[in-house]
């Protein structure tokens, strides 16, 4: 069933194949530095302000030159004003924000790059020790390791230790037993991402206004905070220190078998195996805004679950040698997954006093508790025949009962079957050059179940939209409501059904020295599951059903060489290519599009008629030609809301490649990503708020024309509209009225992200001294070689799984790393 | 072989302790979380709530505020809304406001059903509390209709039957709201023990009653340029607004506001700062020396000065649709921090302007003043408690507070009946005809402004006086005179991106701007 999403298959380490004897142990530590990797274009030339005048608490980065801040009439030192009543000061002019902070009010006007200063140096360890060892009637094997982490911001960090055991034993002539369990522990320390992320507060900071050095708090109360803006948006230094988001969990994850395995006769074994297993663990979060955060008094969540899920597997199979040249393996399988959650949540609003960012001083405070359990039964058969090594058929069923789905439509039943052909196996074809060549087809079904529920009532919440809290909680004074819930679901939900078909071809040239692969696959989706966003007008908001058809189309190729493989020289590289298009077929009766994510709007979306995933939102307005139409000022218009953009990548290629002289190791690996767009905010909004480079130079500029080809209308005396090629000049003075108009406009966020990466380059060199084998190894990770999206990192969106990367919004930026690490050997 | 025996025994309990059967299966897909089903009064107790926070106080009327100039915009949405940017004609815009209005009307339909005679529910034949809801439809759906035109309400409501509801034009859509509004003030005859799960009245149908019948002579004057004879429904409505509300009391004021629970113009200027003092309003209080004036305003220097009376009040208004983005630059209104103050629903200083109004459109001029001096005397009153509010918001106190720079706090301020009857004995009493007529109108424009969410209805007095060729109330923001006076709500993407029907009749946008709503003389 979960196959639907693919599959991954843990292989632990159980100590198994090691040669009886001694213990062996080894240790490795690596240590990883990690800096911002590209940064946007940050203007340093203007200030604060609107409209060219400085305005010392203003969001906006219009003002006058930063040269020119000692001549401003209000704040300057040069000037007569309010503060040089006492006298001039020359060449400086008055911060606010510095008398605040009680000190020299006084500054002499400069730039700063806060977006620079406000990013540091994240470093990463991590050790790790394993132990393992074989007997004769068994083995096992532990390992230990911890890592701990500080992000590329202040107070963010990872802390993980995880721990693993597993054994085997032989029990006499037939049974063998094993376990094997794995505990993982994390402390996560985040900070706020996407449109309330802290980062807004930087990369919309002045220049002008010295971020880092003016203290973000009054000197004898840390709770009211100084900012070079009005508190919808906490500086970002006072939310490093004051706001805190920590994520603790704790994970086992494990299972006991035994096994028992008779041969019969010469030729037929059997073999019988059951497996518990269990993953279990807590999840508990405390998200903290502390007292004075948006210029109120704080707020505090805690949430978190606690889940068990129990894994009853039981195989038989029978392997038989029918003749010498044919074989055959059945298996009968049984699967019971039972598992249950708890989840909690509380929310505490506004503190009652300042310094103790605890629940327990919560002025009102609210609690829910949420259970959950779900229950599949699967029953499952595989038939394998080879003949002669050389031809081989698989043929597989399997029945799942569900307990999610709605009781009329439980059960589902799904098949497969595969065909693979070794041809080079025939002796007429046997030669030197093509000493490997294979051809595969496959036909598959995967069902996948979705979740109903009746329709409840539920307690209304409020915030959002403009609200930047809590505005009203229920009880009011006692007082308790309950709505019908917004979220809906089809009583007749049925499972969603994957049908797939691949075929495919590999080769291999002198004995693996040149070796090719090929794949294609397609994946037909029927009754796909998601939540349809309804019309506000039905009185819902989401409808959980089989609401459409989509399918997938795969081009996967791969070319590898192994052009040396000498003493002390080998040098291999394998270049993968592939291409992954997703196409909508049909919608159900009513659904007009798949939401995956964003706002109201713009979205991310699949939609019939476009490659998915797709940027849907405001466009340019454009003519009957589909040229855009300026207006009589020559700035773009509000056109309808359409597709403005296309996420899928065209292609994606990998390159890989390793050197060996004499035994330095060098390896890299490059990824190209050709095609493909994402709503680009920050960069968008950093041009309304005035402080790009783009921004500046807009304002250098005498007159600019709209920077997309474009027409104007030219009405002639009849009043017939007809269109001419733009020509409309814009004076560099209304460089913001430009950039404010285009931040209506979705259509202008959205930006190209092709790009070349060298994912991962390292060196490695291995020592022997003694007994002990030692391996020192340098790496550097994700470099940006080329891209298309300057000053971002293409990869650093939000909501990376449904939205695949579409969306991004004061995002925090990507990372470098670069470190190195030793492994001992004893 | 016995590990083999105590195996199958593991299996055999493990199977045992988990069974496939369908029932099974239904109770381990059970919703532990959530009740299947609940009785009226726990629906109901959400519909003043959410129409008070969301519809009257909400989104609705900030931004039409704006679009009125009761208040100018200072900076980001509200700033582009007074520059007439995109925000007007962008389906974003209200989707919050369009789908929790869709939602309170289904909660008072599901409401209405369960009181209904035959219902078989434990609510069944709750008159008292099927007339509420009736009358928080009609409410609800006539401030649909009045923003948006034209809207989907025939297969509305309900995904089930139509997920794509069509669209019904104004002109059916109200004759559903006088329907059940109708529906409403026969039921309201009847008691109801819905009690305090009424946040508005406690389950007095006594007050509902007064409020349905004040709802009622507003919605006919929204529609009287469409009756057959206006003269009758003038008459009407002056008798409707006899039998609402009876002094300021009965008014249908939503307060269940506190340290936590914000009323929302409080909630959207402390949370966003979008907001300042309007230009035009600023002058007309100027021109009349009005007394409000001096007691709202707040100077340029920030906003913890209070000045009762000093005319050399530094005060720095946004210019209509002229100004610059910019925070803490314009001067405020006490409203801004008025946390606590109530949502008006209907006031009654709101009904005492419908009567002079209705008066002064029939040549009543004596019976007109005196509900105008009444109009002025409340509005006075409801002006000194949001003042009241914003002196003891509990948020504001625990940064000082507001206070008053001559430290005389409390003392000073008084909008009593005294001072209302001097204002409207030196502005008002001396008029008559139509000069009456047009001062009322000024005088329920300045009325309506203030905490309490009437700016919508303002707005619908506007439009209302656009149509009939009526320059009562001047407007300043110079792109009203370029076809940029926003003449209705476009409708929310939610509906744009996933009803055609909506989609197309949305477009770009551009609508907003030159379709007027049915009963303002368009055609949508």
């Amino acid at each position: 069933m979960r196959a639907s999403n693919g599959v991954i298959v843990i292989t632990t380490k159980s100590g198994n194949g090691l040669q009886k004897g001694k213990p062996q142990i080894s240790f490795s530590t690596n240590v990883a530095m990690s800096t911002v990797s590209t940064l946007p274009a940050y203007q340093t030339e203007y200030a604060q302000g609107s409209g060219g005048a400085f305005s010392p608490s203003t969001s906006l980065v219009w003002g006058p030159r930063i040269s020119e801040l000692a001549d401003d009439p209000k704040y300057g030192g040069n000037t007569d004003n309010t503060y040089t009543a006492s006298g001039k000061q020359a060449g400086k002019y008055y911060v606010p924000q510095l008398a605040r902070a009680g000190l020299d009010p006084w500054a002499t006007p400069q730039a700063y790059n806060n977006i620079k200063d406000f990013f540091k140096t994240g470093v990463e360890w991590s050790n790790n020790v394993q132990v393992a060892q074989a007997f004769d009637k068994g083995s096992y094997s532990f390992s230990l390791g911890n890592t701990k982490s500080t992000g590329i911001m202040s107070n963010t960090g990872m802390e993980r230790y995880n721990a693993r055991l597993a054994a085997t034993a032989k029990l006499g002539k037939y049974f063998t037993t094993g376990f094997n369990g794995s505990f993982i522990a994390t402390d996560i320390d985040k900070q706020t991402g996407g449109n309330d992320g802290l980062v807004n507060g930087v990369y919309a900071a002045p220049a002008s206004y010295n971020l880092k050095g003016i203290p973000s708090s009054l000197p004898d109360d840390p709770y009211t905070q100084i900012h070079f803006r009005n508190l919808t948006f906490d500086n970002p230094y006072w939310a490093l220190e004051n706001n805190n988001f920590n994520e603790k969990t704790q994970r086992f994850y494990g299972n006991a078998y035994l096994n028992f395995s008779i041969p019969i006769g010469g030729k037929v074994k059997i073999d019988a195996k059951y497996q518990l297993g269990v993953d279990a663990y807590t999840n508990n979060n405390r998200d903290v805004f502390g007292y004075g955060h948006r210029g109120a008094s704080g707020e505090i969540s805690l949430y978190g679950a606690t889940s068990n899920e129990l894994n009853s597997l039981f195989t038989a199979s029978v392997d038989w040698n029918i003749t010498s040249d044919l074989h055959l393996n059945f298996l009968y399988g049984n699967e019971i997954v039972n598992s249950h959650a708890n989840e909690y949540s509380e929310y505490g609003n506004g503190f009652n006093f300042a310094g103790w960012n605890h629940m327990n001083n919560a002025v009102a405070s609210y609690a829910y508790e949420y259970q959950y359990n779900g229950r599949t039964f699967g029953n499952f058969v595989n038939l394998a025949l080879d003949w002669k090594d050389m031809l081989f058929l698989n043929v597989s069923g399997r029945q799942d009962i569900v307990s999610s789905m709605p009781s009329q439509n439980r059960t589902f039943y799904y098949p497969s079957v595969s065909l693979g052909f070794i041809f080079t196996e025939i002796e007429p074809v046997k030669n030197d050059v093509l000493t490997f060549g294979k051809v595969r087809a496959s036909y598959s079904q995967v069902g996948m179940a979705g979740t109903y529920r009746a329709d409840y009532y539920s307690v209304p919440t409020y915030g959002g939209g403009f609200s930047s809290g809590t505005p009203f909680a229920y009880p009011y004074s006692g007082v308790t409501a309950y709505t019908p819930s917004d979220v809906v679901y089809n009583p007749n939900l049925v499972p969603q059904n994957t049908v797939g078909y691949e075929a495919g071809i590999d080769l291999g040239f002198w004995n693996g020295i040149l070796t090719f692969n090929y794949t294609f696959s397609r994946q037909n989706v029927k009754n796909q599951i998601f939540a349809v966003p309804l019309a506000g007008s039905t009185g819902s908001d989401s409808f959980m059903t089989n609401a459409g058809s989509i399918h997938t189309n795969a081009h996967e190729f791969t070319i590898g060489a192994q052009p040396f493989n000498g003493r002390n020289f080998k040098w291999d590289m394998a270049l993968n290519f592939t291409k992954v298009d997703n196409y909508v077929d049909a919608l159900a009766d009513g659904v007009e599009s798949i939401y995956l994510g964003g706002f109201v709007e713009p979205q991310v979306r699949a939609g019939i008629g476009d490659k998915f995933p797709v940027i849907y939102g405001v466009s340019y307005l454009r003519n009957d030609n589909g040229d855009i139409v300026v207006d009589e000022d020559g700035f773009p218009q509000v056109g309808e809301e359409k597709v403005i953009g296309s996420v899928a990548p065209d292609f994606q290629v990998g390159f890989n490649t390793t050197f060996e002289i004499y035994k330095v190791k060098i390896a890299a690996t490059f990824d190209w990503k050709q095609g493909g767009s994402m709503y680009c905010g920050t960069a968008a909004m950093m041009d309304y708020y005035g402080t790009s480079q783009k921004s500046a130079d807009y304002r250098n500029m005498d007159e600019f024309i709209f920077e997309l080809p474009a027409v104007k209308e030219v009405v002639d005396g009849e009043g017939n509209v007809t269109y001419a090629p733009n020509d409309i000049k814009i004076s560099g003075d209304y460089a913001y009225d430009y950039f404010a108009t285009l931040s209506d406009i979705s259509e202008y966020f959205v930006r190209k992200t092709s790009y070349v990466k060298l994912r991962e380059c390292s060196i490695s060199y291995p020592f022997q001294i003694g007994k002990v084998s030692l391996t020192a190894s340098a790496f550097a990770r994700n470099i940006i070689l080329w891209s298309a999206l300057k000053g971002f990192d293409p990869e650093a969106s939000q909501g990376n799984n449904n939205m695949a990367g579409g969306f991004e919004r004061f995002s925090l930026p990507g990372a470098s790393s670069y470190g190195f690490g030793v492994t001992l050997k004893f | 072989m016995k590990a083999l025996k105590y195996t199958s025994l593991a299996i055999v309990a493990v199977m045992a302790t988990v069974s496939c059967s369908q029932k099974a299966l239904d109770e381990v897909n059970k919703d532990l979380n959530h009740p299947q089903d609940v009785t009226a009064n726990f629906i109901f107790a959400d519909i003043p709530t959410s129409t008070a926070i969301n519809i009257t106080g909400g989104d609705y009327n900030t931004y039409f505020g704006v679009a009125i100039e009761h208040w100018g915009g200072a900076h980001g949405q509200m700033f582009s809304a007074d520059q007439r940017r995109a925000e007007w004609n962008s389906s974003s815009t209200f989707n919050n406001a369009w789908v929790t209005h869709y939602a309170i009307l289904k909660n008072c339909l599901k409401v209405i059903e369960k009181c209904a005679d035959d219902s078989g529910t434990v609510d069944a034949g709750d008159a008292g509390l099927r007339g509420m809801a009736e009358v928080m439809f009609a409410y609800n759906l006539a401030i649909l209709t009045d923003l948006y035109g034209d809207v989907p309400y025939s297969e509305a409501f309900d995904y089930s039957k139509h997920m794509t509801p069509k669209v019904d034009s104004q002109e059916s859509v109200y004759k559903e709201v006088m329907k059940y509004l109708e529906n409403g003030i026969a039921d309201l005859g009847s008691k109801t023990s819905v009690g305090a799960y009424d946040l508005l009245y406690g389950g007095d149908t006594g007050k509902w009653l007064k409020f349905a019948k004040g709802l009622k002579a507003r919605l006919l004057l929204h529609t009287v340029l469409k009756a057959s004879d206006p003269a009758a429904v003038y008459a009407e409505i002056s008798s409707l607004c006899d039998e609402s509300f009876s002094d300021r009391s009965e008014e249908a004021a939503f307060n269940a506001y506190n340290a936590t629970n914000y009323n929302p113009l409080f909630d959207f200027q402390w949370s966003r700062d979008d907001i300042g003092i309007s230009q035009s309003l600023y002058d007309k209080f100027a021109d009349r020396s009005d007394p409000r004036a001096s007691l709202i305003y707040f100077d340029g220097g920030g906003w913890c000065h209070l000045v009762p009376g000093d005319a050399e009040l530094d005060i720095n208004p946004i210019p209509n649709g002229q100004g610059y983005e910019a925070q803490y630059y314009y001067s405020y209104d006490c409203f801004v921090f008025a946390q606590t103050a109530s949502t008006n629903l209907l006031s009654y200083h709101e009904v005492q302007f419908i009567k002079a109004e209705a008066e002064a459109r029939q040549g009543n001029d004596a019976a007109a003043k005196a509900a105008a001096q009444l109009a002025i005397e409340a509005a006075f009153e409801n002006t000194q408690a949001s003042l009241d509010a914003a002196l003891a918001a509990p948020d504001i106190m625990a940064y000082g507070g507001l206070y008053y720079e001559d430290g005389d706090n409390g003392e000073g301020a008084s909008l009593d009946a005294a001072i209302a009857d001097a204002y409207y004995t030196a502005v008002v009493d001396p008029l008559s005809g139509d000069d009456l007529l047009a001062e009322i109108m000024v005088q329920k424009y300045l009325a309506m402004y203030g905490a309490n969410g009437e700016s919508v209805e303002a707005y619908n007095d506007i439009r209302r006086m656009k149509a009939a060729g009526e320059d009562f109330v001047t407007l300043d923001n110079p792109a009203n005179a370029a076809g940029k006076f926003p003449l209705r709500a476009g409708y929310g993407s939610s509906d744009t991106t996933a009803n055609p029907n909506v989609k197309e009749l949305f477009g770009t946008g551009a609508y907003v701007y030159t379709e007027n709503v049915w009963w303002a003389g368009g055609t949508r």
